[in-house]
């Protein structure tokens, strides 16, 4: 077995970024370790919890349920790509002004999740907000701002 | 939490990979959506050789017509394919109970069959709907009906040279009606009973019927019991709850954490009466 140096190249958040990867590095931990975008938070290493939720060819993953070397040659975008430098999205800032984060921890996870979401149903309802939330462990707000948040601009597009 | 070392192959065609599936048997998995695959590595409850990421392999993806059936490529996501239009009943409503928004995106169809999962949406609805999944190895193309795939939890009749390329799903006939149900704690979660039928109606009576339930045993369970109570009977509500008396005094039920052995057969017995009061309406013309 091997497990040797392989190289990988990948588009992060709109620019190319090179590295070396074992086969068998997360993606999570690539992201953080390898190219220092700690804004993808990892928790349960299992694909439950939902805070490294990231986007790869377009589709919401589980960065730790995904190889780095799987994201060859692909488009990423983290939680740091969303606002692409310039302020807060639309999304980030009902957020903030919902009081939708405590500590912040799942939040990154929510963010391209929801982001992912209003993309493809722009006006989804509260329903399917809360089935989206059903991925992604929250232990501070009790979930309502957040649904509220991302439920607001679901409005704003309708 | 991390994997232990393995070889990555990335093959650029399934010859190719069906070629490392036979060189290396069981010691090679097959990774697909991952979303199962994945943590079992992450927890070293898996250790393969190799790894064959058969995610970028052509002539694996798209859905389409095969007869009565529908074809649906192994790698066609969870996702993708609740979100096309004039699909089947039961597909339909199993699809958002297979896993959360994101895990939807990259679990795919071929390996949530091939996976097995005892309490799994797609396999439970594949059995009752009497589907099948065709298998590919160097030794040539098979098709398995789902009644002969599953033989034990997690245990499959697949070889581990074989790879699911195509499963395929019967659709409803006129008169006939298909439905799924499902309990589980929290959406997305794995499930407490899930129960899928098929059922055909003429002139108001039960002409067909096909029962199956999920988390009631090691694997899938077709309840013929329950398909007896209801062939013959007229197409009403009292027929349907013999069906789900009949269901909890047939299958075993098991204990867990989550729920003791007597509440699962409890309970596959109102997942039945659910479903296949549903699937009788459609048959019978309506939509609900």
């Amino acid at each position: 077995m091997s497990d040797e140096l392989v190289p990988v190249e990948l588009i992060v958040n709109g620019a190319r970024r090179s590295g070396h990867v074992r086969p068998r590095m997360l993606l999570s931990d690539f992201l953080r370790h390898g190219l220092g975008l700690t804004g993808t938070h990892v928790g349960c290493e299992h694909g439950v919890c939902g805070a490294c939720t990231v986007r790869v060819a377009g589709r919401p993953a589980r960065s730790c349920l995904m190889l780095a070397v799987q994201a060859d040659g692909q488009e990423v975008q983290t939680v740091e790509g969303l606002a692409g430098g310039a302020g807060l999205t639309e999304l980030q800032r009902a957020l903030h002004d919902a009081h939708a984060l405590q500590c912040g921890f799942c939040t990154p996870g929510i963010l391209i999740s929801a982001a992912d979401l209003l993309e493809r149903h722009p006006g989804a309802d509260r329903a399917e907000i809360e089935a989206l939330l059903s991925g992604h462990l929250c232990r501070c707000t009790g979930y309502k701002p957040i649904v509220d948040a991302i439920e607001q601009v679901a409005r704003s597009s309708a | 939490m991390k994997p232990a070392a393995f070889d990555y192959r990335r093959p650029e065609s399934l010859e190719a990979a069906l070629e490392l599936l036979a060189e290396h048997g069981d010691a090679a998995r097959a990774l697909a959506g991952g979303q199962s695959l994945m943590p079992l590595l992450n927890m070293r409850r898996l250790r393969p050789s190799v790894v064959v990421d058969i995610t970028r392999l052509p002539g694996l993806g798209g859905v389409g017509d095969d007869g009565p059936m529908l074809s649906v490529g192994a790698l066609v996501t969870q996702f993708e394919l609740g979100e096309r239009a004039g699909l089947d009943d039961a597909l339909r409503e199993c699809l958002p109970y297979t896993g959360h928004y994101a895990t939807r995106h990259q679990g795919t169809i071929g390996g949530s069959i091939a996976y097995g999962e005892p309490r799994g949406e797609l396999p439970l609805t594949l059995l009752a709907l009497g589907g099948r999944a065709v298998a590919r190895s160097l030794r040539g193309e098979r098709e398995i009906p789902a009644h002969e795939l599953y033989t034990g939890s997690y245990r499959t009749s697949l070889a581990p040279d074989e790879l699911i390329v195509r499963t395929l799903w019967p659709r409803a006939r006129a008169g006939q009606g298909h439905a799924f149900s499902e309990l589980a704690q929290r959406h997305g979660d794995f499930t407490l009973g899930s129960a899928a039928c098929t059922l055909a109606v003429s002139d108001g009576q039960i002409v067909d019927a096909r029962i199956a339930v999920g988390a009631v045993a090691d694997r899938p369970v077709l309840v013929p019991e329950a398909a007896q109570a209801l062939i013959g009977a007229p197409a009403t509500r009292a027929s349907v709850q013999g069906a789900a008396q009949a269901t909890t005094g047939a299958v075993a039920g098991y204990d867990d954490q989550f729920g003791s052995a007597a509440y699962r057969r409890h309970l596959a017995g109102v997942l039945v009466a659910d479903a296949a009061g549903r699937a009788m309406a459609r048959a019978e013309g309506g939509r609900p």
